[in-house]
């Protein structure tokens, strides 16, 4: 038997998998496990039909008849596959059983046993020969599992048949399952990390602090007229923008208005060479830079303005805490930002979120506020920053 | 959504109260939400936001493009966006020409298409 693949992985894995359930135990979510207890290192590794390695399977120490199934493959979507309580987990019996349901000759020749998922959950031993198969025999019922069969497009496996989990998942099952298992390594990395399990074991966890760092903590802010967001509501006012090319122009004006420089839209736009109402244009790509002048320039000098060339959302947090709007271009147009919200679930990161309030002032003579964008799904070209020049 | 090439790239879901548009959703093709935008200035109050015909009226599109004083006649509207994703507008071909509707404001497209 093959137990030495991606030894390294078992390892990783099986340390994820204790702390999952670990977890489970304390929250009375079940499978309960004895909490004294650890993961056998012994584990047996379980192919998939196609050859390629799909779990582990491995007995619970001090718990009788139990053993749990640790992902070798990332497509089945989670460190933990199963765990399976009221039957022992003895391979080398069970090849011993299967080899006896074997045709002599054939027991005779085999050079290799392979535990095989015949049929997802449903194992076999497969005997193997200069690496072909011999025969497969389905655990328990030590009935030889047929040879492949071809089956019709769409028409789903029998109830007795081979065929591979990891050939037939849909693309789309394992792209969302690909996805699901990196999440869930990173976050049972990071708590495995904090609870420090090792060497498989399981720990007891007070329920109180789980629920802490279980629950999604979301921090948001949005702009206020102070510091102190309890004292006001938002303190930010959507502009339009007048023609279909003056995007610019409205979010300067927006941010503008948020420091009570009070300029109409046409103003804005000839200082930033728009032309006028009748006849405007948009800021070509090699003038971005004309919108922090402009900022600038039309406070007086009072506004200390920067363009930042790679926003990233840790930007945007940070102007935002200071109670400053932005200006946000995105490819083809120009936006204001006045919030941000973040979602953070450390187990769950599928549920982490990244959001900003977006004063859109697109369409033009109305806008939209936009709470949120996904930070996560936007291309963002260039921002301006604004702070007051302290003296 | 599709652009002028006609390829789908998003999803536009308009939230309707009585007669007024007062948001939408943008979803991409695989349901992810991008962002959720409202024309509503302030909770509670429904002033200001736009006539739900003129963004999901294929007849009301079609006047309020007409009056941006294309030659020719409209084709069949699109939902569509005009340079950038996040400027998204209804395309009405005029021969050559795209006329742009968004709400009750409309302008010819500066490029032919």
């Amino acid at each position: 038997m093959d137990t030495s693949a991606s030894a390294d992985d078992l390892a990783r894995n099986a340390n994820l998998v204790a702390c999952q359930l670990s977890i489970l135990t304390a929250l009375g979510a079940g499978p309960v496990v004895d909490l004294r207890a650890r993961i056998s290192k012994a584990a047996t590794l379980v192919y998939d039909i196609n050859g390629e390695p799909l779990f582990w399977r491995s007995v619970i120490e001090r718990t009788p008849d139990s053993y749990v199934d640790i992902a070798a493959h990332p497509a089945l979507g989670s460190p933990l596959v199963a765990v399976s309580h009221g039957l022992a987990w003895t391979p080398d019996a069970f090849v011993e059983q299967a080899r006896r349901a074997l045709p002599k000759r054939a027991a005779a020749s085999a050079d290799e046993v392979r535990f095989v998922a015949y049929s997802f959950p449903k194992v076999a031993v497969q005997f193997l020969k200069d690496g072909a198969e011999v025969a497969m025999v389905e655990l328990f019922t030590w009935s030889l599992v047929p040879e492949r069969y071809d089956r019709a497009k769409d028409e789903p496996p029998g109830n007795f048949e081979r065929w591979s989990y990891l050939d037939e998942q849909p693309a789309r099952r394992r792209r969302a399952n690909l996805r699901r298992y990196a999440e869930r390594v990173e976050g049972l990395t990071e708590i495995a990390g904090r609870l420090e399990i090792r060497d498989r074991r399981f720990v007891d966890i007070d329920a109180t602090s789980l629920f802490d760092w279980l629950r999604p903590r979301t921090d948001s802010r949005e702009l206020h007229y102070s510091g102190r967001a309890g004292d006001h509501s938002t303190c930010y006012e959507l502009r339009g923008q007048e023609t279909n090319v003056w995007c610019v122009a409205a979010s300067v004006q927006m941010v503008l208005d948020f420091y009570r420089y009070d300029y109409d839209q046409t103003r804005v736009a000839s200082q930033l060479g728009l032309g006028t109402k009748a006849n405007p244009s948009g800021l070509p790509y090699t003038r971005d830079g004309d919108t922090a002048t402009a900022l600038h320039v039309m406070s007086n000098n009072s506004l200390t303005t920067v363009m930042n060339t790679s926003p990233t959302f840790a930007q945007y947090r940070s102007e935002i805490l200071a109670n400053r709007p932005l200006v946000s271009f995105v490819p083809g147009h120009s936006r204001s930002v006045a919030g941000y919200t973040r979602t953070i679930s450390p187990l769950f990161p599928s549920l982490n979120f990244n959001g900003l309030l977006v004063f859109d002032p697109w369409p033009p003579n109305a806008g939209v506020i936009t709470r949120w964008e996904n930070y996560d799904t936007q291309t963002y070209r260039r921002t301006f920053t604004a702070h007051v020049t302290l003296v | 959504m599709q652009p002028g090439g006609r390829e789908q790239v998003a999803w536009f879901v308009p939230v309707t109260v009585g007669e007024v548009l007062a948001g939408f959703f943008v979803l991409d093709l695989n349901n992810t939400m991008l962002r959720w935008s409202s024309f509503q200035r302030r909770e509670g109050t429904l002033s200001g936001c736009p006539d739900a015909g003129d963004w999901l009226s294929e007849s009301q599109i079609i006047a309020r493009a007409t009056a941006a004083g294309a030659p020719g006649a409209p084709g069949k509207p699109y939902l569509s966006y005009d340079a950038a994703p996040d400027r998204i507008a209804w395309a009405v071909p005029f021969g050559a020409r795209l006329v742009y509707v968004t709400g009750a404001t409309s302008w010819i497209s500066a490029e032919p298409t």
